[in-house]
């Protein structure tokens, strides 16, 4: 007990009221609440270049001069100097903090009060100047590509005040390419996020060029925003083409697949509308895929987004209920369309499969061929994209489906629907944003008549499955599998709110909940409710985004197929909500 | 006729006997007069109006003591007065016991047997507005003879009790704290009297008087010290007053300022015919740190011809020295010479003429003053009349500045790098050449010759300073400088690969908030309106660590307080490594103008080999330069900065090469780029460069040696996290993608990528 009362009086206790620490430089000694860490540059300000004869020797004076900038870089305003024996003794005071933050002149559209972070950090010209890039992004967000944003602050007070002149609100109007010439700059058209008639946004400029470099037909591509005197916009797309080979080998991890290795070579630019060959290796302890995929631009207009994409994939995975390989070939139309906001996806096309299924818990087909229509639409909205690294709102919606010929390789004509979503909402509108609520699942089902079992023309390698990293986080990776040979009809939902911005070193904590329900037969939803509450961790490292989540699962009727529930773990290296 | 004039000769007699016989009876009996009741009809009838005073008791007695002497006592107890609101007071004992005769008709006090005056408070409120009484040019400065002020024939010793209280005495102003005062005076044993006088005036000042004296050989002899404080300064001042004929002061007043502590010896004689005064050694101690000035010796002297002083002179030697050891600084010592000529001029006006004179010389400062000025004042020194004349020159000159640079050593005024190694003269002459009722002109020439530590400050400055109406008002000054850098070349600070420090002070950061945002500051009692012109003889020669040569500065501009910067600043040709290229700068010009706080950036930088040509063309303004490349061939943006950075072309870099050269355009674009970090990536071969559009940072990983390559950046804390594509460096990149797993849901999924491109 005493030990107890010892531990809170410790952990109470202001220690910091009184804490200090002593920097000690060349005869100056620096009182502050923390250790200051000088520069080599302003090092040799302070105590002289001794190869230099002009800076050899720095008097006092020039010390308080250069320490009193130095400290204000670093949120001391007000410090103190002692001269005793020639030595400078420095009394750094407190570090001042921004206390209050305003603006003045902001658009009606531009609601600056949710900047998160606008107080308690150091009152310093970095932060002025930080706020003031804040504050020109965030116009240059709504339309006005040429603010002027002056920052003032005051020491009694705290207060940082943001004097805003936003300009014009513009629109984007045409844009202008000054690059290599050796394709068309017309191709760009297909990756543009934008209408000139829209407003300006600054994003939709930046996921234009993470597009572009995307395709890998560029090394370097942006958008100079240039501001006349007249403070109107005009915008120019700068590039630098890219070799058009390019070999890529990547690494990932989380404990549903152990360690992921992928290695790709692509080779852009084969014609002058920048068609492309990609092959792609995948391997995982589970699952190993070879894809070629090749992409004819076949309109006229390079600008076109209609593309003929043939694809062939061979992938054999290797799970705890069976292990099977698919060969597909998949000679597809694709398209898109760039929407206010979003953008609408389209492929479709034939798809001739063959799976062989090596081993399975039940007796199934050891090889099932089909001759399928294959189609897919995804709507995805382009903060979804752009946030894609850090992912904060957007939406994106897909439907996937098939239409498998019964006269045609296989016996009996069924239909499967997949349709999914993900919505992410930033709770507040904050920046950077503080809660950020998730809402992902799908909804899927194998359409036929008569209803029935389809053991022999459906490969359990292409059934639902649920339980895992993906879906339900409280039973493991695909646990949930129908008496050995998976679903024909699924439904999950997972929501998941997370701390953005409450931890330091970008750590974020999360909660969850997912639910989940299955069936055995066509529309049919026939297995208990799955739910799986848990907690986790997301770090934005520098080399990508680890998850750690922590679940337990529960169920309203337990099968007897069904896995004990209990405690999941899992860690991801790369993987997102 | 007979008749009339003998009835009007025996009436006078009768009027005069009748006179004569009322005055006999007054002397013999004044008590029928001076009375209580006497006083009453008195004041009833001749005091002004307002003025009010009753009192407790009130006894007036006389006594016959001969024929011509008479003794008389008057005692009142509780005495008040009233004046309106102007004064009021109480006075609980008023007696006056003394003997007095008569001799040529004028009373004479032969005696004082008692003098109590118990006054408990008086309060004066002075009327406001209250003309003061026309004086004379100049008062008669001839002391009175204290002999004439006492009786000759009144004996010391025939002083009985005296005793003067005045325990408070309140003197209330209009406006400000009021003055409060109390005064004891009290005979002593041996005819001495004892003082002690003190006064207070709210929390601003307090003053004392106490001492001692006594009346001998018909002089009065004073011994006492005076004190007065104020918050922060405290003076004290024992003295001794010898007052006969003549005034003479002797004493050694101090004065103490937080730890420095002012004194001299000081002597007073004043007399009819001539006043001195002379100080000795007047010390202000740490004035400069660890220094010492020395007021050596200072006499003053004023002749009195008739009460006027003629022929004023004041003399005084000065001298700075340094306090304790190891300080190489010899004293400097100066003789100030000053002549005070007075003449009356007119009935009540005063003529003016005065001369004072400065010389020192010493190895430190040589210096050479001369001031005459003429003025005529009205009565009492009360004001000017007219416009005095004036005449100013001077010269002070610093024969070596290595000296100075060791005696300002840890003082606040110490010399800064890098201009410490500079040595040699530098001299100012000034010369007064207008003064008159429109406007004083002063003319002012610095020059300077230092040089030293491979670096030169060699200057000319010229400038004249107008005070317009200084006489009537209102005045304003007006500075026009000329400056000439004639020989220029310093060494700016050593700067590494990084971040540079911050060099001055943020103007936006304020202490205090102002009340208003567009608070106006309060207009100055003395508006001053300056303009300087700066032009470059030769240019001036900026040295730097990061490059090979100098930097060839020239300016030709005009910097006033009201139209801020006007005129330009320009890089001269030179030659410079751009990227380990040599690249010729043709001209980087900043041309400010008038009213605007940035200035327009114009400038043109050729890197020619024999393949191609490029321009480097720096534009846009101060507060956001931009940069464009311009070819000959004509190449894009790219391409001509993938030749600058890597020396290749485009085709042939890498993929990072490749990268960094669309990062180092953008940011060039965007302005985060200035013309500081152009110079400062310029100074070694850059690697690699990304930059962040989102926070306007950028990282640069250049080689320092063949070894070593060094990371360095405006900010690497701001890097964003958005981004599909993120490279790392090198290789290496984060690549995000949506996968698309059948049957499954879209994931977010994030690879180390390693990559290479050809």
């Amino acid at each position: 007990m005493r030990f107890l009362v010892l531990v809170l009086f410790f952990v109470s206790a202001p220690r910091r009221a009184h804490a200090f620490e002593i920097t000690e430089l060349c005869g100056i000694r620096i009182t502050a609440p923390e250790k200051i860490h000088f520069s080599a540059t302003e090092s040799k300000w302070l105590c002289g270049e001794p190869g230099s004869p002009a800076w050899r020797e720095i008097p006092v004076n020039q010390r308080k001069i250069s320490l009193t900038n130095f400290l204000q870089s670093r949120g001391y305003q007000k410090p103190d100097f002692r001269v005793e024996e020639g030595a400078l003794s420095v009394d750094a005071g407190e570090k001042s903090s921004v206390r209050k933050f305003t603006v003045e002149g902001a658009p009606a559209e531009w609601d600056w009060a949710r900047r998160r972070h606008s107080t308690g950090s150091a009152l310093n010209p970095a932060r002025l100047d930080e706020d003031v890039t804040w504050a020109r992004r965030m116009l240059q967000y709504r339309g006005y590509p040429c603010p002027k944003v002056e920052a003032e602050a005051y020491v009694d007070t705290g207060e940082v005040h943001l004097k805003v002149d936003p300009g014009e609100k513009q629109r984007f109007g045409p844009v202008q390419s000054q690059g290599a010439s050796d394709m068309d700059p017309r191709i760009l058209g297909r990756f543009t996020a934008f209408y000139p008639e829209d407003y300006f946004d600054l994003r939709l400029l930046e996921l234009t060029s993470e597009r572009i470099l995307h395709e890998d037909l560029y090394l370097s591509t942006f958008y100079d925003v240039v501001c006349d005197e007249n403070r109107h916009a005009q915008i120019v797309r700068r590039f630098v083409p890219s070799p058009p080979r390019l070999l890529t080998v990547g690494a990932g991890f989380d404990t549903e697949n152990g360690p992921l290795a992928r290695a790709r070579w692509k080779r852009t630019r084969l014609t002058s509308k920048g068609d492309s060959f990609e092959s792609t290796a995948f391997l995982s302890f589970r699952d190993l895929q070879l894809e070629l995929k090749y992409r004819y631009h076949f309109p006229a207009d390079p600008g076109s987004r209609w593309e003929f994409a043939p694809r062939v994939l061979v992938d054999r995975r290797d799970e705890r209920q069976l292990r099977a390989v698919q060969y597909l070939l998949d000679p597809a139309m694709a398209t898109s369309w760039e929407l206010r906001g979003s953008r609408l996806a389209l492929r479709f096309g034939p798809a001739l499969s063959r799976t062989e299924t090596e081993r399975s818990l039940v007796s199934v087909p050891a090889r099932v061929d089909t001759l399928r229509l294959a189609g897919s639409l995804h709507w995805t909205s382009h903060y979804f994209e752009y946030y894609a690294g850090d992912p904060r709102e957007g939406y994106d919606f897909g439907v996937e489906g098939f239409t498998q010929f019964g006269r045609w390789l296989s016996d009996k004509t069924i239909h499967k629907l997949l349709f999914k979503h993900e919505m992410l909402f930033n709770l507040g509108g904050f920046d950077p944003p503080f809660l950020v609520l998730g809402w992902r699942g799908f909804e899927g089902s194998y359409f036929y008549n008569p209803r029935g079992d389809l053991r022999q023309e459906i490969a359990p390698s292409e059934r639902f499955f649920l339980g895992g990293d993906e879906d339900i986080r409280g039973f493991g990776r695909q646990r949930l599998q129908g008496a050995g040979i998976g679903y024909l009809t699924a439904i999950y939902e997972g929501v998941e709110l997370r701390f953005a911005d409450l931890f330091p070193y970008r750590l974020q904590p999360f909660v969850f909940f997912d639910v989940a329900r299955a069936g055995q037969l066509t529309e049919t939803l026939s297995t208990p409710l799955y739910m799986a509450p848990g907690l986790g961790l997301r770090w934005a490292s520098p080399v990508g985004t680890v998850r750690t989540t922590l679940a337990r699962g529960f169920t309203t009727r337990r099968l007897p197929e069904d896995p004990e529930p209990n405690g999941q773990f899992f860690f991801s290296f790369g993987k997102e909500f | 006729m007979k008749r009339a004039l003998k009835f009007l000769v025996i009436t006078v007699i009768a009027l005069l006997g009748a006179a004569f016989a009322a005055l006999v009876t007054v002397w013999e009996k004044p008590e029928l007069v001076l009375r209580e009741s006497g006083v009453r009809w008195a004041l009833a009838h001749f005091a002004p109006a307002g003025f009010e005073v009753r009192w407790g008791s009130f006894a007036w007695s006389f006594r016959t003591e001969g024929w011509l002497t008479k003794g008389t006592r008057l005692a009142v107890r509780d005495l008040c007065f009233r004046y309106g609101k102007v004064a009021e007071g109480c006075a609980p004992e008023v007696t006056v016991d003394l003997s007095f005769t008569l001799a040529h008709l004028r009373a004479q006090i032969l005696r004082v047997r008692a003098l109590v005056l118990d006054v408990d408070h008086v309060a004066v409120r002075p009327s406001p507005g209250t003309e003061p009484a026309p004086v004379a040019a100049l008062p008669d400065l001839r002391p009175p003879s204290f002999a004439s002020l006492f009786p000759q024939a009144a004996d010391p010793g025939n002083f009985g009790d005296v005793r003067v209280a005045l325990r408070s005495f309140l003197l209330v102003p209009d406006r400000g704290d009021r003055l409060a005062a109390s005064l004891a005076l009290e005979k002593g044993a041996a005819n001495t009297f004892s003082l002690t006088l003190e006064a207070r005036q709210g929390g601003a000042w307090a003053a004392s008087v106490r001492g001692e004296g006594a009346i001998e050989n018909l002089a009065f002899a004073w011994r006492g010290t005076a004190k007065a404080e104020k918050p922060g300064t405290s003076a004290s001042f024992p003295f001794r007053l010898v007052w006969g004929d003549a005034v003479q002061l002797r004493g050694s007043p101090s004065v103490r300022q937080g730890k420095r502590v002012f004194g001299t010896p000081l002597a007073l004689n004043w007399g009819a015919e001539k006043i001195t005064v002379n100080l000795d050694r007047l010390t202000f101690d740490e004035l400069w740190p660890k220094k010492r000035i020395l007021l050596q010796s200072c006499r003053f002297e004023a002749e009195l011809a008739a009460g006027f002083p003629r022929g004023n002179q004041l003399r005084c030697r000065l001298r700075l020295e340094s306090l304790g050891r190891g300080s190489i600084l010899p004293p400097l010592e100066s003789e100030v010479r000053a002549e005070l000529a007075l003449a009356r001029d007119g009935k009540s006006n005063l003529r003016a003429n005065l001369h004072v004179t400065e010389q020192g010389k010493n190895d430190y400062l040589e210096s050479r003053l001369d001031l005459r000025a003429t003025a005529r004042f009205r009565a009492g020194l009360a004001g000017l009349v007219g416009t005095p004349d004036l005449e100013f020159s001077g010269n002070v000159a610093v024969p070596e500045l290595q000296r100075w640079k060791v005696a300002l050593d840890r003082t606040p005024l110490a010399l800064p790098a890098p201009f410490r190694v500079l040595a040699g003269p530098a001299r100012i002459d000034a010369q007064l050449e207008r003064a008159d009722s429109e406007e004083l002109r002063l003319r002012v020439h610095l020059a300077t010759d230092f040089r030293g530590g491979n670096q030169a400050l060699v200057t000319r400055h010229d400038a004249v300073v107008r005070l317009a109406k200084p006489w009537t008002g209102p005045r304003a000054l007006f500075v026009d400088a000329n400056d000439e850098l004639t020989e220029v070349t310093l060494e700016a600070p050593p700067l590494q690969l990084e971040a540079a420090p911050q060099f001055l002070p943020d103007q936006r950061i304020e202490a205090t908030r102002p009340r208003s945002w567009r608070a106006k500051a309060p207009a100055s009692a003395l508006p001053v309106h300056w303009r300087a012109k700066l032009v470059t003889k030769a240019p001036v020669r900026i040295r730097t660590n990061l490059l090979e040569h100098e930097i060839p500065v020239g300016a030709k501009i005009a910097l006033s307080g009201d139209q801020g910067l006007d005129g330009v600043i320009e890089i001269q040709p030179m030659r410079i490594a751009v990227f380990k290229k040599k690249v010729d700068v043709k001209k980087i010009a900043l041309t400010f103008r008038p009213g605007s706080a940035v200035g327009d950036v114009n400038g043109t930088l050729v890197y020619r080999n024999p393949e191609i040509t490029i321009r480097i063309l720096l534009l846009g303004s101060t507060d956001k330069p931009r940069v464009e490349f311009e070819s000959d061939p004509p190449l894009n943006r790219q391409q001509i900065v993938a030749v600058l950075l890597f020396n290749k072309s485009v085709a042939e870099l890498n993929d990072e090469e490749a990268a960094s050269a669309g990062s180092f355009s953008q940011a060039t674009a965007d302005g985060a780029l200035g013309l500081f970090s152009l110079l400062f990536l310029s100074s070694t071969p850059v690697e690699a460069l990304s930059y962040d559009p989102v926070s306007q940072t950028y990282s640069a990983r250049v080689r320092v040696d063949k070894k070593t390559t060094l990371s360095v950046g405006s900010d690497f804390d701001r890097e964003r996290q958005v981004g599909l594509r993120r490279r790392l460096g090198g290789r290496w990149a984060v690549r995000t993608e949506l996968h698309d797993e059948q049957g499954r849901p879209d994931v977010l999924l994030t690879l180390l990528e390693w990559f290479k491109r050809f």
